[in-house]
Parts: structure tokens; sequence; C-alpha cells
């Protein structure tokens, strides 16, 4: 992530630098900051994160915790890997997320590695949809039986 | 835990701007209908406490770069 200097209200956001401990030193400013709306069930009063891609870690990315180095999550674009992941989200989590439709989000999923990285599976259940344009996100809940919590990430590579 | 008894149609109210409502009952199943802010979240206990587990798992010294290695040997 390149941070740079923008120029917001008159002030000029100043860096920040993080060492985060599995991709090293990032510098960002609070213009990348994406602020989760609700907390992750489980990390309560964590908002702030940071959402980091690099060229060793593509096609997954780092939703790194800024309150606490420790909290990490790996992420994967749920839709490079299922294309016809689709769910619907009420118009009450859009309205949090400031977006009209659902287009118009990004939905990561939350990947586990448990041993061996080809059992990893992704959360298609609990999506993290992220509005990038505000830097707004929010684990959604879907009320919907087609998607599990713990699917498979290489399951629909073996069918090929 | 409060226990108390409503029938169907009667309400309870939680704070100022809670509602929970029996809309239905049919056998063992009850339908409950619930007004809150948009601020607070309801979930299903189970799939609460299920997720809660996977992000805590998630989070949890997975090692990113092995599984980008995987993929790259594939």
């Amino acid at each position: 992530m390149n941070g740079k200097l923008l120029k917001n209200g008159g002030e000029i956001m100043s860096k920040h630098v993080v060492e985060t401990p599995k991709l090293g030193k990032i510098e960002y400013t609070d213009d990348d900051i994406i602020y989760m709306v609700s907390p992750l069930l489980g990390f309560d009063h964590i908002n702030d994160y940071l959402l980091i891609s690099s060229p060793e870690t593509v096609p997954f990315v780092m939703l790194q915790s800024i309150d606490d180095m420790d909290i990490s999550f790996i992420l994967a674009d749920i839709n490079l890997f299922f294309k016809d992941y689709s769910p619907n989200f009420s118009k009450r989590e859009l309205k949090v997320l400031q977006v009209k439709k659902v287009e118009e989000l990004k939905l990561f999923g939350i990947v586990v590695i448990k041993d061996k990285p080809q059992n990893a599976t992704i959360n298609l259940k609990a999506p993290i949809a992220i509005n990038l344009e505000k830097r707004l996100a929010k684990q959604i809940i879907l009320d919907d039986d087609r998607w599990e919590i713990k699917t498979p990430l290489f399951k629909s590579e073996k069918v090929k | 835990m409060l226990v108390l008894t409503r029938k169907v149609n009667e309400s309870l109210i939680v704070g100022d701007d809670i509602e929970i409502k029996v809309v239905e009952i049919s056998g063992k199943a009850i339908k409950i209908g619930i007004d809150a802010p948009k601020d607070v979240s309801i979930y299903r206990k189970e799939i609460y406490e299920a997720i809660k587990e996977e992000n805590l798992q998630a989070s949890n010294r997975d090692n990113i770069i092995s599984l980008v290695d995987f993929i790259k040997n594939k």
C-alpha cells in the first residue's frame, strides 16, 4: 500500500507506519483505514483495519487490525473462487454500508487453514462486505442455507 | 434469566427501543418479530456462536505464505 499525503478539509493527513507480523512494514494514512461498522464477532471494540495486498499473497489479501497487530485475517475475493456466489443482503445491511445494491460491494471470505493448505476453508455464510470507496466494512451473516461456514476453498478446482 | 409468559401478538419491550413480539405459535416452533434500531444486530444464537468460533480460528496464526506457496506449486 502506497501511503500518500492527502489534503482533507485543509489538514494534511499524516502518515502512519505499522510493523505487521506477516507482511513487514506498512505505511498508511487515515484514508486507508477500513472501518468495521460493527465489530467482527469475537473481536469487540476492534473497528479499524487495513486491507493489505502484496504480490506474495495474491490472490489473498490480509485484513490487519491497526489496534492489535496480532489480529489479522486471510481473506479471499469470493467471486474469484466461486463464480456463482450471489448472496442477498437486506436493505438494512446495504444502508449501513452506504450502498444501494450488492454489486457496489466487494465480497471477501475469511479463510481458515487448519492443517494443510489444501484443506483450507472459506466462510461463505458470513462474508465480509466492503464498500471500498467509503472504506466501510461489515461481516454479514446470511440467512441462507446455500452457503456454509466451512466451504472447501479448492473443491471447485478439483471438478475441472 | 428473566422468564415471562406472553400470548400470541403480545410483546416485550427491552430498554427504550427494542420490541420483541410473539407472532405465531405452531407446535414447538414460535415465530418472533423484533423491532430494534439499525445498529443493533440480531442473530440466531447457534449461528452467532459458530461464526464467532470461525473468526477466532481464522485469526489464530494461520500462515498466509504457506497457502500462497501451495497455490503457486499446484
